[in-house]
């Protein structure tokens, strides 16, 4: 544009000769207005950062990955960050304050790259979101250059637009003799179990051929979210018996008759547990449930003895 | 073909700078005119209260706060010489509330609450700036509230809008864990004082020794003994919670997501106010989303609000203005026949209604009492083809929503009455019971990275992108359709 706008006053002048003074003030004009013909080439931002870039061998560090918007509502992130492996030993995953909701892709690290891919329902529009951060640890001397690969962000314009985005690179330096020794990153002091969630039966006929199935996602603010479990048990007072099992959302339930309690454990990855029920949305029977007949023998049986002793009492009496 | 006619060269000139002026102050005004600025407030704090005073009284209140610490202020009689009722609000907020917007001065630090107090005639509800008469406050501290500064420096400071100062008669009372001061002028107050030494630090100094911190001072030679345990006290866990405050439209059901997932939900008041609050939140940064349906169950866009959530703290986030539902009585209007643009906002608010085409048209309508808009938009005004309007919603110029959805109409050579909408969402509900949710999101996820079922090839087409596979893309449009 710029350029044009140089080529339409450079012909101008070839045409007409103007005085040096007129031409000064075109070419002033020229640099105070053009930004306001050009459309604001706005571009999200994703970038890295840590508190430092100069890094004592042996020394943990926190890396951090950002997205800035740039005004522009963003609801999609997803890309690779790339470490050099032969600098750097990765040690921990942090998604726990994150923008992201719901994650496609939870944070990993693949060979020497960090996958990650999320979606942020209604959006998010501000200038400093993390999305996850993770803790190196320096392992030989050298300049470390991360590279962020694959990035999409995505509009929340019901279409999914890409957004134009810019990367900043980000390096670290690894050295022997630092100036100053950085503190170790700051561990998570994580006593709060993860958030409360509502646990969802469903059931659709594209999904585990149209068997019922349970869906669930939480949060945990500080540590973040490590794994979850799930137990399925028609009974009350057994149920604390059966073996909690590792689960993934959407789970096929193995009671398609509804008929148990199901119980979803999410786990944060300091340790704390939240558990939610969901009661089953067709219960047993009272005589199709085995603990209540237990429950009635055992009476019944105390009550027989209650019945032999009270005898034996009064026979005792009788014959005293 | 040069032309050195001076006449003509100064028409070229004058003609230059006129067309660089026009377009450029045109250009700004319209980014300035299309831009549609949402305004609302968040407010964090601690503990608030509201007191009339009978200025001719000696007055004295304690603002307490969950972690033990507290605020008295005490104000002397005829501390107004015209002896009027006034109403004093307090509020004890987190530090970084405060700090982001006003900048510690260098050297210090700042305990971790700070307060505010304002004064205002009951009168006629203006705000008093200062009083006849000093106030004295005193700010009780918890240890906790000073880690990491040396408490003897301790000092009262107060915001004078446009750097801290300290309050000339602060003293501090390292015993009681006070500090008093003075002051005629209100606004936001804090305690700051001089960096302690810290373990870690790299120096040996203050009380530090080799079995406090043997980072800085090496470790103690010879092996101690091991002490004992002492027993534990109870603790009060402070609530932290949020309050949604705001406009929607009269008697309409808001809705709350917290992090995508519904939170709570409430009904709007014949005046379209509402308020939601929920408690039991960690700290830490939350997405929260609002939106409404309106008297013909269409629903909003949704208001997202990313916010970062202090620990035993309220947040209150307040001016919230739903973005106005909008619909058109046609699908296809014929060229100079009038299109219905309708939809819900708050009562008697300003409606501008943009139609964009090759050119933008504004057009101005004011909502009725139960906050129905209607406009009238002459379609001779646009070309033959497709066509985007949105609406969005101000009341006196001090509360704008932000844009509606955009809905499309088509500018034809008939009139096609638009089918009512349904109330399911238009994409994105591949279980089709009218929301977009978890539910959506987990059948999604199962699909992406896999090749797709012809089953779910046919839902996809239908209510995704249609590219015949699950990605990234296909999660925004379901991102964007969330109703949680």
């Amino acid at each position: 544009m710029l350029r044009e706008i140089f080529n339409f006053q450079f012909s101008i002048s070839k045409q007409i000769t103007m005085t040096k003074a007129q031409k000064i003030i075109i070419i002033i004009l020229i640099v105070i207005f053009t930004p306001f013909f050009t459309t604001p080439a706005f571009a999200a931002q994703v970038n890295l950062d840590s508190d430092s870039q100069n890094i004592g061998i042996g020394e943990q560090f926190e890396v951090k990955l950002f997205l800035n918007t740039e005004n522009e509502d963003i609801n999609a992130v997803e890309g690779k960050i790339i470490f050099p492996e032969t600098f750097l030993k990765i040690k921990e995953i942090r998604d726990g304050n994150s923008i992201i909701n719901f994650w496609i892709e939870r944070p990993k690290n693949q060979n020497g790259a960090i996958i990650f891919s999320g979606i942020t329902p209604g959006g998010f529009n501000n200038e400093k979101g993390l999305i996850l951060s993770a803790i190196f640890e320096a392992r030989k001397e050298g300049v470390a250059k991360f590279e962020i690969d694959e990035a999409r962000v995505l509009r929340n314009d019901g279409t999914g637009s890409e957004a134009t985005l810019t990367i900043t690179p980000f390096e670290v330096v690894v050295s022997k003799e630092i100036p100053a020794k950085i503190p170790m990153p700051p561990k998570v002091k994580d006593r709060e179990r993860p958030e409360s969630f509502v646990p969802e039966i469903a059931k659709d006929k594209t999904l585990f051929e149209g068997r019922w199935f349970v869906v669930f996602a939480t949060q945990d603010k500080a540590s973040g979210i490590g794994r979850y479990e799930i137990k399925e048990t028609r009974s009350r007072i057994f149920g604390l018996f059966p073996k909690w099992i590792s689960a993934e959302s959407p789970y096929a339930l193995r009671d398609q008759k509804l008929k148990s309690y199901i119980f979803v454990k999410a786990i944060d990855k300091a340790g704390n547990v939240r558990i939610e029920k969901i009661l089953p949305r067709n219960p047993l029977r009272w005589y199709e449930n085995s603990e209540n007949w237990i429950i009635i023998i055992v009476v019944a049986f105390v009550l027989y003895l209650l019945r032999r002793v009270i005898k034996s009492k009064i026979k005792y009496q009788k014959l005293k | 073909m040069q032309n050195s006619n001076p006449k003509f060269k100064n028409f070229i000139f004058i003609g230059i700078i006129f067309i660089f002026a026009f377009f450029s102050f045109y250009l700004v005004f319209e980014n300035a005119r299309a831009s549609g600025t949402a305004n609302f407030q968040i407010e964090i704090f601690y503990a608030k209260e509201t007191h009339q005073i009978d200025t001719t009284q000696t007055f004295t209140e304690t603002l307490s706060n969950p972690n033990g610490s507290s605020f008295d202020i005490n104000l002397p009689a005829d501390v107004l010489t015209s002896g009027e009722e006034i109403e004093l609000t307090m509020y004890s907020t987190p530090e970084e509330s405060v700090t982001t917007n006003k900048p510690l001065p260098s050297g210090k630090l700042a305990s971790d609450i700070f307060y505010n107090i304002s004064f205002t005639k009951v009168s006629d509800g203006s705000t008093i700036s200062s009083f006849n008469k000093a106030v004295t406050l005193t700010f009780y501290y918890t240890d906790s509230d000073i880690n990491g500064i040396n408490e003897s420096t301790l000092t009262a400071y107060h915001w004078n809008n446009s750097a801290w100062t300290a309050l000339n008669d602060s003293t501090v009372d390292t015993s009681l864990n006070k500090v008093t001061a003075t002051t005629q002028q209100f606004g936001d107050f804090g305690i700051f004082g001089d960096v302690s030494p810290s373990c870690g630090d790299g120096s040996c100094n203050g009380s530090e020794t080799c079995s406090s911190c043997p980072t800085d001072c090496g470790n103690c030679s010879g092996n101690g003994g091991g002490g004992g345990g002492g027993g534990g006290g109870g603790i009060t866990t402070p609530v932290t919670s949020v309050t949604f405050s705001g406009r929607a439209y009269p008697k309409s059901t808001i809705s709350l997501l917290k992090d995508a997932q519904i939170a709570a939900t409430t009904i709007a008041d014949a005046n379209a106010n509402f308020s939601l609050n929920i408690s039991g939140l960690s700290g830490g940064n939350y997405i929260f989303s609002v939106y409404s349906e309106d008297n013909k169950g269409n629903r909003s866009s949704l208001l997202t609000f990313p916010i970062s959530i202090t620990s035993g703290a309220t947040t209150n986030v307040g001016g919230i203005f739903i973005a106005p539902t909008i619909a058109v009585d046609k699908s296809e209007v014929k060229r100079g026949d009038n299109i219905a643009i309708f939809g819900q906002s708050a009562p008697q608010a300003d409606i501008v209604i943009s139609v964009n085409s090759e050119e933008e048209f504004f057009g101005k309508t004011i909502s009725d009492k139960d906050g129905v808009y209607l406009y009238n938009f002459d379609s001779s005004f646009v070309d033959y083809g497709t066509h985007f309007t949105k609406s969005k919603a101000s009341i006196g110029n001090q509360a704008i929503s932000s844009f509606s959805n955009t809905i499309s109409f088509k500018v034809g050579t008939k009139n096609v009455a638009k089918v009512v909408p349904t109330k399911c969402p238009a994409k994105a509900d591949l279980n089709n019971n009218c929301r977009v949710n978890l539910v959506d999101f987990s059948i999604a996820a199962y699909w992406c990275k896999r090749p797709l079922s012809v089953l779910f090839a046919a839902t996809e087409k239908e209510k995704l992108n249609g590219d015949g596979k699950i990605d990234l893309v296909d999660f925004s449009i379901m991102a964007f359709y969330w109703t949680g």
